[in-house]
Protein backbone atom coordinates (compact mmCIF):
# COMPACT_ATOMS: atom_id res chain seq x y z
CA UNK A 1 0.00 0.00 0.00
CA UNK A 2 1.89 3.04 -1.38
CA UNK A 3 1.27 6.31 0.17
CA UNK A 4 1.85 9.40 -1.56
CA UNK A 5 5.03 11.50 0.28
CA UNK A 6 2.37 13.84 2.28
CA UNK A 7 0.27 11.50 3.21
CA UNK A 8 3.25 8.83 4.34
CA UNK A 9 4.36 12.06 6.39
CA UNK A 10 1.10 12.24 8.60
CA UNK A 11 0.54 8.80 8.61
CA UNK A 12 3.89 8.89 10.95
CA UNK A 13 3.28 12.36 12.13
CA UNK A 14 -0.31 11.72 13.22
CA UNK A 15 -0.89 7.87 12.81
CA UNK A 16 2.65 6.32 14.15
CA UNK A 17 3.01 4.80 10.88
CA UNK A 18 -0.58 3.03 11.30
CA UNK A 19 -0.60 3.01 7.58
CA UNK A 20 -3.98 0.33 7.85
CA UNK A 21 -5.42 2.72 10.04
CA UNK A 22 -4.73 6.00 8.11
CA UNK A 23 -6.29 4.74 5.42
CA UNK A 24 -9.07 3.47 7.06
CA UNK A 25 -9.61 7.13 8.50
CA UNK A 26 -8.85 8.69 5.12
CA UNK A 27 -11.22 6.54 3.31
CA UNK A 28 -14.09 6.99 5.38
CA UNK A 29 -13.73 11.15 5.22
CA UNK A 30 -13.07 10.92 1.80
CA UNK A 31 -16.93 9.72 1.85
CA UNK A 32 -18.01 12.53 3.89
CA UNK A 33 -16.07 15.31 2.34
CA UNK A 34 -19.04 16.20 -0.35
CA UNK A 35 -21.81 16.64 2.37
CA UNK A 36 -19.32 18.65 4.40
CA UNK A 37 -19.01 20.69 1.40
CA UNK A 38 -23.00 20.73 0.69
CA UNK A 39 -23.22 21.36 4.67
CA UNK A 40 -21.20 23.95 4.37
CA UNK A 41 -22.71 25.97 1.42
CA UNK A 42 -25.90 25.59 3.67
CA UNK A 43 -24.53 27.45 6.72
CA UNK A 44 -23.23 30.32 4.85
CA UNK A 45 -25.98 30.86 2.83
CA UNK A 46 -27.89 30.89 5.74
CA UNK A 47 -25.48 32.99 7.59
CA UNK A 48 -25.43 30.35 10.33
CA UNK A 49 -22.09 31.49 11.45
CA UNK A 50 -22.46 28.95 14.86
CA UNK A 51 -22.95 25.86 12.30
CA UNK A 52 -20.17 26.97 10.31
CA UNK A 53 -17.52 27.53 12.49
CA UNK A 54 -18.31 23.79 13.97
CA UNK A 55 -18.14 22.72 10.52
CA UNK A 56 -14.64 24.27 9.59
CA UNK A 57 -13.41 24.09 13.32
CA UNK A 58 -13.46 20.42 12.46
CA UNK A 59 -12.25 19.95 9.19
CA UNK A 60 -8.86 22.23 10.21
CA UNK A 61 -7.79 18.61 11.91
CA UNK A 62 -9.15 16.51 9.71
CA UNK A 63 -7.65 17.87 6.63
CA UNK A 64 -4.03 18.31 8.87
CA UNK A 65 -4.00 14.77 9.92
CA UNK A 66 -4.38 13.21 6.36
CA UNK A 67 -1.99 15.96 5.39
CA UNK A 68 -3.45 18.46 3.68
CA UNK A 69 -1.88 21.52 5.36
CA UNK A 70 -3.01 24.22 3.08
CA UNK A 71 -6.84 22.94 2.83
CA UNK A 72 -5.86 22.96 6.98
CA UNK A 73 -4.89 26.63 7.15
CA UNK A 74 -7.72 27.94 4.86
CA UNK A 75 -10.21 26.11 7.05
CA UNK A 76 -8.15 27.85 9.93
CA UNK A 77 -8.65 30.94 8.23
CA UNK A 78 -12.37 30.05 8.04
CA UNK A 79 -12.91 29.91 11.62
CA UNK A 80 -11.35 32.56 12.30
CA UNK A 81 -13.56 34.75 10.15
CA UNK A 82 -16.77 32.83 11.22
CA UNK A 83 -16.08 34.46 14.62
CA UNK A 84 -16.43 37.61 13.31
CA UNK A 85 -19.49 36.77 11.49
CA UNK A 86 -18.83 38.49 8.92
CA UNK A 87 -20.26 36.88 5.44
CA UNK A 88 -17.48 38.41 2.78
CA UNK A 89 -14.53 36.77 3.82
CA UNK A 90 -16.26 33.58 4.34
CA UNK A 91 -18.18 34.17 0.70
CA UNK A 92 -14.16 34.80 -0.21
CA UNK A 93 -12.46 32.01 1.02
CA UNK A 94 -15.28 29.23 1.09
CA UNK A 95 -15.35 28.03 -2.28
CA UNK A 96 -11.37 27.17 -2.05
CA UNK A 97 -12.18 24.98 0.60
CA UNK A 98 -15.59 23.31 -0.77
CA UNK A 99 -13.15 22.90 -4.17
CA UNK A 100 -10.64 20.85 -2.07
CA UNK A 101 -13.33 18.84 -0.28
CA UNK A 102 -14.72 17.76 -3.24
CA UNK A 103 -11.78 17.21 -5.06
CA UNK A 104 -10.95 14.57 -2.13
CA UNK A 105 -14.24 13.16 -2.20
CA UNK A 106 -13.60 11.60 -5.86
CA UNK A 107 -10.44 10.20 -5.00
CA UNK B 1 -50.96 22.20 -12.84
CA UNK B 2 -50.90 18.44 -11.48
CA UNK B 3 -47.21 18.05 -10.36
CA UNK B 4 -45.41 14.80 -11.52
CA UNK B 5 -43.93 12.57 -8.36
CA UNK B 6 -40.71 13.14 -9.59
CA UNK B 7 -41.23 17.11 -9.44
CA UNK B 8 -42.50 17.16 -5.88
CA UNK B 9 -40.40 14.05 -4.09
CA UNK B 10 -37.17 15.74 -2.88
CA UNK B 11 -34.22 13.92 -2.61
CA UNK B 12 -33.74 13.56 0.93
CA UNK B 13 -36.02 13.30 3.92
CA UNK B 14 -35.82 13.72 7.61
CA UNK B 15 -35.18 10.76 9.74
CA UNK B 16 -38.63 10.69 11.06
CA UNK B 17 -39.85 10.53 7.43
CA UNK B 18 -37.34 8.01 6.57
CA UNK B 19 -38.80 5.86 9.81
CA UNK B 20 -42.23 6.15 8.50
CA UNK B 21 -41.06 4.78 5.20
CA UNK B 22 -39.30 2.07 6.45
CA UNK B 23 -41.63 1.36 10.00
CA UNK B 24 -38.97 1.44 12.08
CA UNK B 25 -38.21 4.00 15.50
CA UNK B 26 -36.35 6.87 14.75
CA UNK B 27 -33.69 5.65 17.03
CA UNK B 28 -32.67 2.94 14.37
CA UNK B 29 -32.76 5.45 11.69
CA UNK B 30 -30.13 7.13 13.24
CA UNK B 31 -28.21 3.79 13.86
CA UNK B 32 -28.53 3.15 10.30
CA UNK B 33 -26.93 6.16 8.78
CA UNK B 34 -24.16 5.88 11.92
CA UNK B 35 -23.37 1.80 10.19
CA UNK B 36 -23.57 3.40 6.61
CA UNK B 37 -26.68 1.61 5.97
CA UNK B 38 -27.99 5.16 4.96
CA UNK B 39 -26.98 7.43 3.00
CA UNK B 40 -27.07 11.14 4.63
CA UNK B 41 -25.66 14.39 5.82
CA UNK B 42 -26.08 17.07 8.49
CA UNK B 43 -28.10 20.42 7.83
CA UNK B 44 -26.27 23.06 9.60
CA UNK B 45 -28.62 22.60 12.63
CA UNK B 46 -27.55 19.58 12.87
CA UNK B 47 -30.51 17.27 11.70
CA UNK B 48 -29.85 14.36 9.13
CA UNK B 49 -31.18 14.54 5.69
CA UNK B 50 -30.92 11.39 4.60
CA UNK B 51 -31.19 10.14 0.73
CA UNK B 52 -34.20 8.81 -0.58
CA UNK B 53 -32.47 6.66 -3.39
CA UNK B 54 -30.63 4.79 -0.14
CA UNK B 55 -33.74 4.29 2.07
CA UNK B 56 -35.59 2.58 -1.34
CA UNK B 57 -32.34 0.74 -1.78
CA UNK B 58 -32.83 -0.08 1.44
CA UNK B 59 -36.21 -1.40 1.53
CA UNK B 60 -35.89 -3.24 -1.64
CA UNK B 61 -32.82 -5.78 -0.36
CA UNK B 62 -34.71 -5.97 3.18
CA UNK B 63 -37.53 -7.83 0.83
CA UNK B 64 -35.18 -9.67 -1.03
CA UNK B 65 -33.98 -10.87 2.50
CA UNK B 66 -30.07 -9.59 2.22
CA UNK B 67 -30.38 -7.08 5.35
CA UNK B 68 -30.38 -7.40 9.27
CA UNK B 69 -33.86 -7.76 10.39
CA UNK B 70 -34.80 -4.16 12.21
CA UNK B 71 -34.84 -5.45 15.58
CA UNK B 72 -30.95 -6.11 15.04
CA UNK B 73 -30.52 -2.84 14.09
CA UNK B 74 -30.91 -1.55 17.84
CA UNK B 75 -28.28 -3.72 19.09
CA UNK B 76 -25.07 -1.37 18.42
CA UNK B 77 -24.22 1.51 17.80
CA UNK B 78 -20.79 2.54 16.35
CA UNK B 79 -20.06 3.79 13.17
CA UNK B 80 -19.17 1.43 10.67
CA UNK B 81 -15.95 -0.31 11.20
CA UNK B 82 -13.61 0.22 8.19
CA UNK B 83 -10.69 -2.43 8.60
CA UNK B 84 -9.17 -1.78 11.59
CA UNK B 85 -11.40 -4.39 13.80
CA UNK B 86 -15.04 -4.02 14.72
CA UNK B 87 -17.15 -4.18 17.80
CA UNK B 88 -18.27 -8.21 18.39
CA UNK B 89 -21.73 -9.01 19.19
CA UNK B 90 -21.03 -10.22 22.48
CA UNK B 91 -19.68 -7.34 23.53
CA UNK B 92 -22.54 -5.22 22.42
CA UNK B 93 -25.01 -7.50 24.26
CA UNK B 94 -23.04 -8.50 27.13
CA UNK B 95 -24.39 -6.83 30.07
CA UNK B 96 -21.13 -7.18 31.86
CA UNK B 97 -18.90 -5.29 29.51
CA UNK B 98 -17.39 -1.96 30.15
CA UNK B 99 -19.17 0.95 28.60
CA UNK B 100 -17.59 3.83 26.73
CA UNK B 101 -19.81 6.58 25.95
CA UNK B 102 -18.83 8.92 22.94
CA UNK B 103 -20.03 12.14 22.85
CA UNK B 104 -19.09 13.89 19.09
CA UNK B 105 -20.33 15.84 16.88
CA UNK B 106 -17.91 14.92 13.73
CA UNK B 107 -18.37 11.40 11.65
CA UNK B 108 -14.70 12.01 10.80
CA UNK B 109 -13.83 11.88 14.53
CA UNK B 110 -16.61 9.17 15.66
CA UNK B 111 -15.35 6.92 13.12
CA UNK B 112 -11.53 7.32 14.36
CA UNK B 113 -12.38 7.45 17.89
CA UNK B 114 -14.77 4.61 17.44
CA UNK B 115 -11.64 2.92 15.29
CA UNK B 116 -9.08 3.37 18.52
CA UNK B 117 -11.85 2.28 21.12
CA UNK B 118 -12.91 -0.69 19.15
CA UNK B 119 -8.59 -1.81 18.87
CA UNK B 120 -7.74 -0.96 22.26
CA UNK B 121 -10.52 -2.33 24.40
CA UNK B 122 -12.10 -4.40 22.07
CA UNK B 123 -14.28 -5.68 24.96
CA UNK B 124 -15.76 -2.17 25.61
CA UNK B 125 -19.30 -1.44 24.49
CA UNK B 126 -19.52 1.60 22.19
CA UNK B 127 -22.03 4.20 21.99
CA UNK B 128 -22.05 7.22 20.24
CA UNK B 129 -24.20 10.22 21.01
CA UNK B 130 -23.91 13.30 18.27
CA UNK B 131 -24.45 16.09 20.14
CA UNK B 132 -24.48 17.85 24.38
CA UNK B 133 -27.34 17.16 25.11
CA UNK B 134 -28.45 13.81 23.70
CA UNK B 135 -25.41 12.90 25.25
CA UNK B 136 -25.95 13.81 28.74
CA UNK B 137 -29.31 11.32 28.35
CA UNK B 138 -27.38 8.53 26.81
CA UNK B 139 -24.84 9.20 30.39
CA UNK B 140 -27.90 9.16 32.31
CA UNK B 141 -29.22 6.05 31.19
CA UNK B 142 -26.08 3.77 30.32
CA UNK B 143 -23.95 5.11 33.62
CA UNK B 144 -20.32 4.02 30.89
CA UNK B 145 -16.85 3.86 32.69
CA UNK B 146 -15.63 6.00 30.17
CA UNK B 147 -17.55 9.55 29.07
CA UNK B 148 -15.29 10.68 25.81
CA UNK B 149 -16.24 13.50 25.61
CA UNK B 150 -16.05 16.62 22.09
CA UNK B 151 -16.17 20.06 24.32
CA UNK B 152 -16.98 21.85 21.38
CA UNK B 153 -20.71 20.72 20.51
CA UNK B 154 -23.89 22.08 19.40
CA UNK B 155 -26.59 22.64 21.32
CA UNK B 156 -24.36 23.25 24.61
CA UNK B 157 -21.55 24.84 26.00
CA UNK B 158 -18.79 22.76 26.62
CA UNK B 159 -18.38 23.85 30.21
CA UNK B 160 -21.37 23.45 31.22
CA UNK B 161 -21.57 19.53 30.10
CA UNK B 162 -18.54 18.75 31.38
CA UNK B 163 -19.25 20.37 34.81
CA UNK B 164 -22.82 18.49 34.87
CA UNK B 165 -21.01 15.65 34.07
CA UNK B 166 -18.36 15.95 36.75
CA UNK B 167 -20.71 17.31 39.29
CA UNK B 168 -23.90 14.42 39.00
CA UNK B 169 -23.65 11.68 41.48
CA UNK B 170 -25.25 9.38 38.75
CA UNK B 171 -21.40 9.61 37.13
CA UNK B 172 -19.27 9.00 39.73
CA UNK B 173 -18.43 5.77 38.73
CA UNK B 174 -17.69 7.15 35.10
CA UNK B 175 -13.91 8.59 33.74
CA UNK B 176 -14.11 10.99 31.79
CA UNK B 177 -11.44 12.00 29.17
CA UNK B 178 -12.27 15.08 26.78
CA UNK B 179 -11.12 15.25 23.23
CA UNK B 180 -10.64 18.67 21.11
CA UNK B 181 -9.55 20.44 18.40
CA UNK B 182 -9.28 23.64 20.37
CA UNK B 183 -5.71 24.59 20.90
CA UNK B 184 -4.33 26.14 24.24
CA UNK B 185 -5.19 30.11 23.75
CA UNK B 186 -8.97 28.33 23.11
CA UNK B 187 -9.36 26.08 25.27
CA UNK B 188 -8.40 29.04 28.25
CA UNK B 189 -11.84 29.64 28.88
CA UNK B 190 -12.50 25.71 28.99
CA UNK B 191 -9.57 25.84 32.21
CA UNK B 192 -11.52 25.70 35.30
CA UNK B 193 -14.04 22.95 34.20
CA UNK B 194 -11.32 20.71 32.75
CA UNK B 195 -9.38 20.77 35.79
CA UNK B 196 -8.22 17.19 36.58
CA UNK B 197 -9.52 15.65 33.59
CA UNK B 198 -6.90 14.54 30.59
CA UNK B 199 -7.35 16.42 27.87
CA UNK B 200 -6.19 15.34 24.46
CA UNK B 201 -6.17 17.28 21.00
CA UNK B 202 -7.38 15.46 18.19
CA UNK B 203 -4.17 15.29 15.89
CA UNK B 204 -2.54 13.53 19.22
CA UNK B 205 -5.85 11.01 19.82
CA UNK B 206 -3.56 7.69 17.91
CA UNK B 207 -0.67 7.88 20.06
CA UNK B 208 -2.23 9.95 23.58
CA UNK B 209 -5.61 8.30 23.40
CA UNK B 210 -5.26 4.36 24.07
CA UNK B 211 -3.21 4.31 27.21
CA UNK B 212 -5.97 7.10 29.21
CA UNK B 213 -8.74 4.56 27.78
CA UNK B 214 -6.41 1.60 29.43
CA UNK B 215 -5.97 3.77 32.51
CA UNK B 216 -9.88 5.22 32.97
CA UNK B 217 -10.81 1.16 32.63
CA UNK B 218 -8.27 0.02 35.49
CA UNK B 219 -9.54 2.81 37.49
CA UNK B 220 -13.14 2.75 37.23
CA UNK B 221 -15.08 1.49 39.69
CA UNK B 222 -17.48 -0.92 39.12
CA UNK B 223 -21.30 0.63 39.34
CA UNK B 224 -22.19 -2.59 42.05
CA UNK B 225 -19.24 -1.72 43.97
CA UNK B 226 -20.90 1.55 46.02
CA UNK B 227 -17.99 3.92 47.17
CA UNK B 228 -18.03 7.47 48.13
CA UNK B 229 -15.57 10.21 47.29
CA UNK B 230 -15.27 8.92 43.40
CA UNK B 231 -15.56 11.68 41.01
CA UNK B 232 -15.79 12.17 37.01
CA UNK B 233 -12.26 12.98 36.19
CA UNK B 234 -8.70 11.93 35.73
Amino acid sequence: MSLSPQAQLACERYFGGNVAMFTSYRDGCRERFAADALAGDAALAAQAWVEFKLLVHSLKTVLRMLGHDAASELAAQLETEAVQADKAPLQALWPGLRGTLNELARG
Amino acid sequence: MTQTATETTPAHCSTLEAAKLLGMAVRSIQLMVDRGELQAWKTPGGHRRISRVSVERWLVKQRAGLEESPADVHSQRVPPARGSGSMSRSAASNPASPTVLLIEDSLHYQHLLGMLVREHLPQARLEVADDGIAGLAMAGRLEPNILLVDILLPGIDGAALITSLRSHPQFRHSRLIVVTSLDEAQLAPYRFALQGVPVVHKTEVVRQLPPLLLAALADAPAPAAESTGVQVGS
